[in-house]
């Protein structure tokens, strides 16, 4: 078996942070499993190659961003077959929901913004190396997108107490 | 910006199984060469590897003392606190947890029975849906541990059928996502859950005995690139498959 020392660790210490840059960016905690695996399976693959990179996380986040751009491309009406009933669904809790749908309100800039500034803990100055933007526009979509999450949430979920 | 990083550490994340994820990578790693070896081998020394890498070392350990990898120019003493502040929301249990987990996958790929069960999974696919015997592969892998069992098999030369048997219809949800038209209905009078994706076949059926089995079956195989020229089944064929009384958990998962 080939080497691949190292894998089992960076899993250990990264996947909690995958699962949540996932999320931030699908919406969707399914969703946001299946990316990731999908993710790590190819890193897996290729992990004697990556291992070597000067920013495995870099390469990570940029795997992470394009198999959520294939997803969305992929994306088309899921129909159910006809002639049955409607399901009876599992409802979500409340403070997910209300995560989830101020995630979605977020513009895709600003979403990056939030994953790389505030999940990754990159600098503004890396933040917008990271995505060819400027620095400014990284601060400006920085505090857009605070600014709107706590409105959208504001104040149940800020300011309550934590689970 | 405290309360964003709050809120964002209130995404509750999936338990850690590092072992599965070492696994998926195994099956695609074999996939891709075309490996004929054993999975459960190749499975058990992949966990062996991984126990042995978390030995005596905490996921949640600070960056000061991360592997390298952690390190890269980019990440930044920014990067580095934030770390910390993240490590601190991992707690110990978790850790535990993955050890535990871990040693039950091992002791479970090491079970003769294991191999037996998914042998019979595979045998009632291949009599309900491919009597024939040119369309469905051999097990070489399995799926789930904990509260879920199964195998993802070759169909049709590239496409993927997938069979996972459980007990609760929650470890079903990602197959059908929460936003999916999900069609509830009975098979022969068990309960039973069906629906299309992508052009996939999505079934679920729920026997007297409480197993639930979910049958995938994709024209693609995952992340191993193939794809079938088409998949060639019916929701009721699955729907009788999923319904076979032949389908149980194995004894250590009851």
């Amino acid at each position: 078996m080939s080497d691949r020392s190292g894998f089992g660790e960076y899993v250990a210490a990264r996947r909690p942070l995958m699962f949540r840059t996932a999320f931030v960016l699908c919406g969707d905690p399914h969703q946001a499993e299946d990316l990731v695996q999908q993710v790590l399976t190819r890193v897996y693959v290729a992990w004697p190659r990556i291992q070597r990179m000067e920013s495995v996380d870099g390469y990570v986040r940029t795997m992470l961003v394009n198999a959520n751009l294939d997803r969305v491309r992929r994306r088309r009406d899921r129909v159910g077959l006809e002639g049955f009933d409607q399901p009876s669904r599992q409802v979500d809790q409340d403070a997910v929901l209300d995560l989830r749908e101020a995630l979605a309100g977020l513009a895709p800039g600003q979403r990056r913004v939030v994953v790389l500034r505030h999940l990754w803990g990159l600098s503004v100055e890396e933040t917008a190396v990271e995505l060819g933007i400027a620095p400014g526009t990284v601060k400006s979509q920085t505090a857009d997108a605070v600014s709107r999450l706590r409105g959208l949430l504001a104040p149940q979920q800020l300011e309550g107490p934590r689970p | 910006m405290n309360d964003l990083d709050d809120l964002l550490d209130r995404i509750d994340t999936p338990p850690l199984d590092v072992a599965a994820d070492v696994a998926r990578g195994e099956r695609a790693l074999r996939r891709r060469h075309g490996w004929q070896a054993s999975a459960a081998g190749l499975s058990v020394a992949a966990v062996a590897a991984t126990a042995v890498a978390l030995g005596g070392s905490s996921p949640a350990r600070d960056s000061s003392q991360a592997p390298s990898f952690l390190g890269g120019p980019d990440a930044g003493v920014h990067s580095q606190q934030h770390h910390q502040t993240r490590a601190r929301h991992h707690d110990r249990h978790r850790l535990l947890t993955v050890k535990q987990r871990l040693r039950q996958l091992n002791r479970q790929l090491n079970d003769p029975e294991t191999r037996t069960v998914l042998q019979t999974y595979r045998d009632v696919l291949a009599q309900h849906l491919d009597p024939g015997g040119t369309r469905l592969g051999p097990v070489n892998g399995q799926l789930g541990g904990t509260g879920s069992f199964g195998t993802k098999l070759d169909w049709n030369h590239g496409g993927e059928l997938m069979i996972v048997a459980g007990t609760a219809w929650d470890r079903f949800e990602g197959f059908y996502g929460p936003d999916v038209r999900v069609t509830p209905t009975t098979f022969h009078g068990d309960a039973a859950r069906t629906t299309t994706y992508q052009g996939d076949l999505i079934v679920s059926v729920r026997h007297p005995d409480g197993t639930i089995v979910t049958l995938v079956a994709s024209s693609s195989f995952g992340n191993n690139g193939t794809s079938a020229s088409s998949l060639d089944l019916t929701t009721r064929q699955l729907l009788a498959a999923a319904a076979d009384r032949r389908i149980v958990l194995p004894s250590y998962l009851r």
